[in-house]
């Protein structure tokens, strides 16, 4: 099966192009709305101060920047 | 097993300890003592771990709104294996793509676009996954029931975007009962334990908590405790 039966090649990359730059971008908004959701809770609530929450909110930076990142690759790279 | 109930005055005194004649003769030198490096963490001895879903007595632990003089008592969570639904579905979806592509070329698939697209697409949708495994993660970290020497306090995170915190006097409870239904709440012994509070005030609830009839002696007794003071 050939999904280039419906439009040329040229055309179908950049279909792709923009539509997972749009769903990069959407995404990375959601990702810095999680990230602030979780420096609340962690504000709210401070469970086991080594591995607990402070452990959440570094892995919650690094799911912002990688997203980040991801945005930036989509945007250079594509 | 240490009493929960204490006062925070009244502390247990370690039993001194008696020097064993029959060893103390051909005793070695003491240990010396233990140094810690600066890098090195500091565990308390009582300190719940990450999956913890049920603590007494927790150290390590603390919320906002904490009063000096208030201890907690009891740190509960939702049972551990109430989260293997989205560990499961997690684990599905990260091998899915490996079965894809293991299926592509005997279904003779060709993709219309760069590999360069593929990698992004990939990667994105590995980020998709972390994402909902993660979020999946916090909001059962976060869904925690406290119970203090002076209060009840329910956190609630429904969704990533929602949070319901509730809090209650321990005197203003006058009914608490605990359920356990079906073959998964009886294998693995966790329930719901529900509070009744006065009429004015919305009722308590700490859903799928392990051990529902060690909470409700625990908490049951804080009130007759409290009562009769």
């Amino acid at each position: 099966m050939n999904l280039s039966l419906f439009t040329t090649t040229l055309d179908f990359a950049l279909l792709v192009k923009i539509i997972l730059v749009i769903l990069i971008g959407f995404y990375t908004i959601f990702v810095f709305v999680i990230f602030n959701n979780i420096r609340s809770l962690s504000n709210l609530l401070v469970i086991n101060r080594t591995l607990g929450s402070p452990l959440l909110r570094y892995l919650s930076i690094f799911y912002l920047l990688i997203s980040f990142a991801l945005f930036i690759a989509a945007l250079v790279i594509l | 097993m240490p009493n929960l109930y204490l006062d925070s005055e009244e502390t247990v005194q370690p039993k001194p300890t008696v020097p064993d004649s029959t060893t103390a003769v051909a005793a070695t030198p003491p240990p010396p003592p233990e140094v810690v490096t600066p890098g090195q963490v500091e565990l308390k001895a009582n300190e719940p771990h990450i999956f913890t879903c049920f603590h007494e007595n927790p150290e390590g632990i603390h919320f906002q709104n904490q009063e000096a003089d208030e201890k907690i008592i009891l740190f509960l969570r939702h049972h551990y294996i109430t989260t293997l639904g989205w560990q499961i579905a997690t684990l599905l979806l990260l091998i899915a793509p490996l079965g894809a592509l293991a299926l592509f070329p005997y279904l003779n698939i060709t993709l219309p676009i760069p590999l360069r697209y593929i990698v992004i697409l990939g990667i994105f949708y590995y980020l998709i996954i972390f994402g909902f495994a993660f979020v999946n993660f916090v909001i059962w970290f976060y869904n925690v029931g406290l119970v203090t020497n002076r209060r009840v306090i329910d956190i609630d995170v429904d969704s990533i975007n929602s949070k319901d915190v509730a809090a209650t006097a321990l005197s203003d409870i006058i009914d608490i009962a605990y359920n356990q239904k079906g073959f998964q709440q009886t294998i693995f012994d966790f329930g719901d334990v529900y509070m009744e509070t006065q009429a004015t005030k919305p009722n308590f609830e700490f859903l799928q908590v392990p051990h529902p009839s060690r909470v409700t002696d625990i908490i049951s007794s804080m009130i007759v405790r409290r009562s009769h003071r």
